[in-house]
């Protein structure tokens, strides 16, 4: 089987993610295996996607009122254990919500993971700890194959176009399409073990700017490619799919009942 | 006394002309409007559905159109297809605004021959051409399911869902940027957050053209019709959108695709005017 969507596609997409958090002067790497980012104090974090194997690239999603840098130290990820470590513990006023993402290095054996603060905010708010689950095993082969398009009676105008690959490597690839106008890509999907459902990441791809002129819509290049959830598909028929998205924290977005356009 | 009142009518009708040059500005100033309509596909087999998108732009308006409507009762006498307008209720005039709207319809020929297809209100028309060719409604030459892109636009593309082996139907959904700008031909303008700059549009109306190769269709896009729970992130990243059910459906360009094969093809988006909005070179992603 091929490994997972390392392919153009996403590998293209990616590299654009990677290199404009390089870019960022409060993300990146110090070189002592600690990435360095921003945080927040009394922040949320999780991990993107909550539920993966060992091999599946895997983002820290970070969310709140303010920003402050910290580090994150992989240094106990034998103990399935990551370290959130504030440099200061200034304290934020909190008069917004920020959030970022940020990629995860290291190797991730199979289990529950913890995710810890060091430290609380001056004002003595706990920074709250989240976690997530790697996978026993390798991905699953699927039960069927569910390229098409699919839509919630519901909410009609919104839905899902989902690919399977055509040369036998069960990679998928998913657009979630919403009524508003923008769109999601549904990547590193993953067949569960038995073959009836997948996990993924629910990507926004942010295009460069004055990419389209006269402010019309235009194929444009990705210059960002964002991890904003992790989604969970399970089939329940072969016309029928549950679809659920989860923001960086594992809570509950949203979800479909998707059913199959025939045609 | 007289004077009095006099002068008072003077002022009474100082003011309602001040009053009705504000409020109904086009009877006033210049009104202008213009129709242009777009044909999907504009040759193929009898039988073959076509879709019709007729655009109507009006600027300093007082009344626009709601919906049109579609008179076939001349079309064996004189080989015409007329549409016309339905207009809504009068509320207020607007002074230097322009209203653009996209209404779209479907007529199937079932005779071979050509028909024109015209749209008047007033002093604005616009015609259109269609034409039908005896035969069998044209299939498909390639399988062209998968998710298409232009390696030079990584990050956008289409998405073909094609029944090949059976219907020969064909599903478009192409997805795009904005530059969180505001997107055309749409009324009222909608603004996207500046970091949600991703738009999708359905392709409606597909047909198979020429010899098979070409798949043409009209571009629409959606207004959803509810808020979503989740809220949008002033700053960073989270799912600002969620499903919810459409309240329109717009169409704003034509999209002809031409498939050199399976693995090759050349997609050109076409504004009602008749300019290109853009060409992309396009690829199946392999995996």
């Amino acid at each position: 089987m091929k490994k997972i969507p390392g392919a153009a596609f996403a590998a293209v997409l990616l590299c654009c993610t990677l290199s404009a958090q390089a870019d960022d002067p409060t993300a990146g790497s110090d070189g002592n295996g600690l990435a360095k980012f921003t945080r927040t104090s009394n922040w949320t974090v999780g991990v993107i996607p909550y539920a993966s194997f060992s091999t599946t690239p895997k983002f820290l999603y970070l969310t709140g009122p303010c920003l402050k840098p910290v580090d994150i130290d992989l240094s106990r990820l034998s103990i399935r254990r990551i370290d959130v470590r504030a440099n200061e513990l200034l304290d934020c006023a909190p008069n917004g919500t920020a959030s970022l993402t940020v990629p995860l290095t290291g190797t991730y054996l199979p289990g529950s993971y913890s995710v810890f603060s060091t430290g609380t905010s001056r004002a003595g708010a706990p920074l709250i700890f989240g976690g997530f689950e790697v996978l026993n095993g390798a991905p699953g082969k699927p039960t069927m194959n569910i390229t098409g398009l699919w839509y919630d009676p519901a909410t009609t105008g919104s839905g899902v176009s989902f690919v399977q690959s055509k040369s036998g490597s069960n990679i998928v690839f998913g657009t979630w399409f919403m009524a508003g106008g923008s769109w999601y890509s549904l990547q590193q999907l993953e067949w569960n073990a038995a073959g009836d459902g997948l996990e993924g990441v629910a990507f926004e791809v942010q295009s460069k700017t004055a990419a389209c002129p006269n402010a019309t819509p235009c194929p444009a290049a990705a210059q960002t490619l964002v991890p904003v959830g992790s989604v969970s598909i399970k089939i329940k028929g072969p016309n029928d799919i549950y679809i659920q998205a989860f923001d960086g924290t594992h809570q509950s977005a949203f979800a479909s009942n998707l059913t199959k356009l025939l045609f | 006394m007289m004077k009095s009142k006099i002068q008072k009518l003077l002022s009474g009708a100082a003011i309602f002309l001040v009053v009705y040059t504000l409020y109904f500005p086009s009877i006033v100033y210049a009104y202008s409007s213009a129709i242009s309509m777009t044909v999907v596909p504009e040759s193929a087999p009898i039988n073959t559905p076509r879709t019709i998108s007729v655009t109507y732009a009006v600027q300093n308006f007082c009344n626009y159109p709601t919906a049109i409507t579609l008179d076939s009762s001349m079309v064996d006498t004189n080989g015409t297809l007329s549409i016309g307008f339905d207009y809504g209720v009068l509320l207020i005039c607007a002074l230097s605004f322009n209203r653009t709207q996209t209404f779209v319809t479907t007529y199937t020929p079932v005779k071979a021959g050509d028909l024109t297809v015209r749209a008047r209100d007033g002093d604005a028309s616009a015609t259109a051409l269609i034409k039908t060719v005896d035969g069998p409604r044209i299939r498909s030459k390639f399988d062209v399911t998968g998710l298409w892109w232009d390696p030079s636009t990584s990050g956008s593309g289409l998405s073909i869902i094609h029944s090949y082996s059976t219907t020969d139907v064909a599903v478009v959904s192409w997805y795009a940027h904005t530059n969180g700008a505001v997107v055309p031909y749409e009324f009222p303008p909608q603004r996207l957050p500046p970091t949600l700059s991703a738009r999708w549009f359905s392709v409606q109306g597909l047909q198979w053209t020429e010899d098979g190769s070409v798949l043409e269709g009209g571009a629409a896009y959606t207004v959803g019709g509810s808020t979503c729970p989740v809220p949008l992130l002033p700053m960073g990243v989270g799912l600002a959108d969620c499903p919810s059910k459409s309240s329109t459906l717009t169409a704003f360009a034509r999209l002809r695709i031409k498939f050199e094969s399976a693995k090759k093809a050349r997609a050109e988006a076409i504004l009602p005017d008749g300019k290109t909005l853009f060409i992309a070179n396009i690829v199946p992603f392999d995996f």
